[in-house]
């Protein structure tokens, strides 16, 4: 007989085995069966349930306690295997408790939901007093891998009050996937907040809660008071480095991100988080080497990084990226995230149709796979749209769920089809709602608004008013402001984030320039945005706004043939449109011009790709010479010429604003980057940290522009004018448009 | 032109009738284990599941015929749930699923198809 243990030994002790050795007779493999169900010892479990199998194959109630313990572990072979053994069982010799709470288990595992549903009926019924709150559990996930929210919603309302934290646990992942967060929220609060939550589970879920409610400063706060206490925590660990990202307030957590990382320093999570940490400062021979150490080479997580690597490192050929997905995907893992990572890189780095049309084929092969994930949504509808196929894209939006409709990744893609259907006063009454609950970083910044520089200020004359923010850009403002000039502008609100260089004296000087000042943090502001939008509301309302930086020059069909900057937005007003889709053509000069200022930055890179996309202006454009220096390729899409309202916010610089209706002629803005000693100016860049993820435009640039002009080829174009955009297809005009000017002129 | 479609009907006609007469041929294997009258096919049926020798199989005939009361059956049934019990009990991978398919024209009627 086997030695009696209150508490189980290590398995693999030397009284682990003397335990194992001694386990004979029936009652002594019960007895550890209970211990380590009591103590949930899954190594215990797991050679326990089989060994006693093996001994007593024709003992039923020993066969149904094994699939019970296996239906808690997810292990689909074996539960599958013995549910075929147990229902081939007489009835009347499979008719007790543990019966019942093991098929129960095993038909939510199995998504057999229905039977299940019947039979947890059927077990509360015959045993009232069982707690059944497991058995509950399973079901509440059952039903969410099939996809039935809804009646998971229904059940979780019903439910008594208890205190079981794994029902807890599924409660709050019911309320999440359906969209409730809220009350994920006050869920938590009410029951003494994240800082008492020990299960880290739920605090991941109460923080992924209010990322979906936009909530994204308290996440980031919350969380990092939570890590400071558990460290041990991956998910939540990951939660709030993604949610840095995005409030590009990573240098802020990366110290704590250290100290999660050391506190794992023996566990593969550890090294992860180690690796990610590099790839996140761009470190890639650090990330690289890293990953190197990870113990198991062909886990998930494993091949997850060196797909991140590969994806974010752009030195990586395309074929590697190719390769590191295609090993990631042979793991077969039943989830879409090799697709959802790989394919986002192929859409935002996409380079032709081509990247676009295989983005979407590897998507489409794995819908099965989506298990309701709501940017896998988003993917797949925004690959649908690129490729000109937008009716298939609303096709698969409205056979969404409700609850993933009104996520935020999917509810742009709602708003997309309605604006597209003409629906334009309640999308800019959805979108003023949605950009709140949305996540921009520009609702989660700390700043105080910019101070006048001077008193009074002149007034604001002119129906289009040029608004910017800069530092230290006396190489930029002459030029900027007699560019504009030139196209009619009479005013221009700038915000000078404490300059050095004569750039604020400059400023000071013109008549025309209401100038304010701000010595803060120009990332805090969501890089300016937080500055310029009350500007924008204070100083142009009912006219219109053009948001530049001070390194863009605004070209349009007509404007240097003498058509006006009013002439535009005459046109706009005149068809109900309110915005430009613009994009940055970056120019550059050669070794040869580089000498000649302005004037010598006249050539850009020819190739572009352009293709729909879900969010204001609805049209996005990649390539310039940014991406072949780089490797990587940047968001230069930007919509910077907007009728003002109430309602009008600009989200992320001036990429991305709210809806208004699209001007059906576009614009291009001459991006002068490479002027005078960029080098230095790359360098201060990086050393102040102010730009996205630490300035990793301006650490890119600094490790292959040498300073001396960008060689040109058969691939650049010396610029000539608007019109050349035009026929190159890069900026659009209309027919009316050419007549109206025409017409006006 | 419509005398080759009448052909075509006669045919398909032909063929329909023939395998309502058969009587097994719509068969299931769930069916033919209930099926008292299925002897010999249930006879050939447990044959065929001991000459596959693989645990996906026993488990797929659990699946199919665990609900029979038929005697014989039963005992098969006892069989192969010792079978997979202890067989599962040594396995370290996952597994594929099997279903056990029936059918009458072939040689050889039943065959273990894989599904997923």
């Amino acid at each position: 007989m086997a030695k009696d243990f209150a508490v189980l030994p290590a398995f693999e002790s030397l009284e682990g085995e003397e335990l194992r050795n001694s386990c004979a007779s029936y009652a002594d493999f019960l007895n550890l069966i209970n211990i380590a169900e009591a103590q949930q010892d899954q190594v215990w479990l797991s050679w326990v349930d089989r060994s006693a199998v093996k001994m007593f194959p024709k003992d039923m109630e020993l066969v149904a306690r094994w699939m019970l313990h296996e239906s808690i572990v997810g292990n689909k072979t074996v539960v599958r295997n013995l549910r075929a053994v147990i229902l081939s069982v007489p009835a009347k010799d499979r008719s007790g408790l543990t019966f019942y709470d093991a098929l129960v288990r095993s038909d939510f595992l199995l998504g057999n939901t229905d039977e299940g549903n019947l039979r947890l009926s059927d077990m509360i019924d015959l045993y009232p007093d069982h707690d059944a709150s497991h058995a509950r559990v399973a079901q509440l996930y059952g039903l969410m891998a099939v996809g039935q929210i809804d009646l998971a919603v229904e059940i979780v309302r019903a439910l008594p009050v208890h205190n079981n934290i794994y029902l807890t646990r599924a409660v709050m992942e019911v309320l999440c996937r359906a969209g409730f967060n809220n009350e994920v929220v006050d869920l938590v609060n009410s029951t003494g907040g994240l800082q008492t939550r020990e299960d880290m589970d739920e605090a991941y879920l109460y923080l992924s809660a209010l990322e979906q409610l936009g909530r994204l400063a308290e996440c980031v706060a919350e969380g990092s008071t939570y890590l400071a206490q558990h460290p041990q925590a991956p998910k939540v660990i990951h939660m709030l480095r993604q949610v840095a990202i995005r409030l590009d307030r990573l240098a802020e957590t990366m110290p704590l991100l250290t100290y999660c990382a050391e506190t794992m320093m023996d566990r593969a999570e550890g090294i992860e988080l180690r690796a990610l940490i590099a790839l996140d400062v761009d470190d890639y021979d650090l990330a690289r080497t890293t990953m190197g150490k990870l113990p198991d080479q062909n886990s998930e997580n494993t091949r997850r990084l060196w797909l991140s690597l590969a994806v974010t490192d752009p030195s990586t050929p395309r074929r590697q990226a190719r390769k590191a997905y295609e090993a990631y995907r042979a793991l077969n893992v039943v989830h879409a995230g090799p697709e959802m990572q790989y394919c986002s890189y192929l859409l935002n780095a996409a380079r032709s149709q081509k990247d676009l049309a295989k983005a979407l084929t590897l998507v489409e092969r794995q819908v099965d796979r989506a298990l309701g994930n709501a940017y896998f949504y988003r993917l797949y509808c925004s690959l649908l749209i690129a490729c000109n196929r937008h009716e298939d894209a609303k096709r698969v939006f409205e056979a969404l769920p409700q609850a993933l409709k009104d996520q935020r990744h999917c509810a742009e893609i709602g708003l997309y089809f309605r604006q597209a259907g003409g629906d334009h006063a309640g999308v800019i009454d959805a979108w003023r709602t949605h950009a709140k609950s949305g996540g921009y970083r520009v609702f989660s910044s700390e700043t105080v608004p910019a101070e006048p520089a001077k008193s009074p200020m002149p007034d604001v004359t002119g129906k289009v008013v040029v608004f910017a923010v800069v530092f230290n850009g006396i190489d930029y403002v002459e030029r900027f402001v007699s560019h504009y000039r030139a196209l009619g502008v009479t005013s221009f609100v700038i915000v000078d984030n404490a300059s050095t260089d004569g750039t604020r004296a400059f400023l000071l000087d013109q008549p025309d320039v209401l100038l304010y000042d701000h010595a803060g943090s120009f990332r805090a502001s969501a890089h300016g945005v937080m500055w310029i939008n009350p500007l924008i509301q204070l100083h142009a309302q009912g006219k219109w706004a053009l948001f530049v930086d001070i390194d863009e020059h605004l070209v349009f069909p007509g404007s240097d043939t003498g058509r006006s900057l009013n002439d535009l937005v005459g046109y706009a007003e005149a068809t109900g449109a309110r915005c430009f889709g613009s994009f940055m053509l970056d120019l550059f000069a050669t070794a040869g011009s580089a000498t000649e200022g302005f004037g010598g930055h006249r050539y850009f890179d020819k190739t572009y790709v352009t293709f729909d996309t879900v969010v204001p202006p609805y049209r996005s454009i990649q390539g310039g010479v940014r991406g072949r220096l780089t490797g990587r390729q940047f968001l230069i899409t930007k919509s910077p010429l907007v009728q003002v309202d109430p309602d009008v916010i600009f989200l992320e610089n001036n990429h991305l604003h709210t809806h208004v209706p699209v001007c059906d002629i576009s614009t291009a803005l001459l991006h002068y980057k490479f002027v005078g000693d960029a080098t230095a100016r790359f360098q201060e860049a990086v050393d102040r940290g102010e730009h996205f993820l630490g300035g990793r435009f301006y650490r890119d640039m600094l490790a292959r522009f040498n300073g001396a002009g960008i060689r040109r080829g058969l691939w650049s174009r010396k610029y000539r004018g608007s019109d050349q955009l035009r026929r190159m297809g890069l900026i659009k005009t209309s027919p009316k448009w050419d007549s109206w000017s025409k017409d006006n002129n | 032109m419509n005398k080759y479609l009448g052909k075509i009907a006669a045919t398909l006609a032909a063929m329909l009738l023939s395998s309502a007469a058969s009587g097994a041929y719509a068969a299931s294997i769930a069916e033919i284990c209930n099926n008292p009258e299925e002897v010999e096919l249930n006879q050939k049926l447990w044959e065929y599941v001991q000459s596959q020798d693989k645990v996906e199989v026993y488990a797929a005939y659990l699946e199919a015929c665990g609900t029979s009361t038929i005697p014989f059956i039963v005992q098969f049934l006892e069989t192969a749930r010792e079978i997979v019990v202890t067989r599962t009990a040594e396995l370290t991978e996952p597994l594929p699923i099997f279903v056990i398919n029936f059918s009458p024209d072939q040689k050889d009627p039943f065959e273990a198809a894989y599904v997923r």
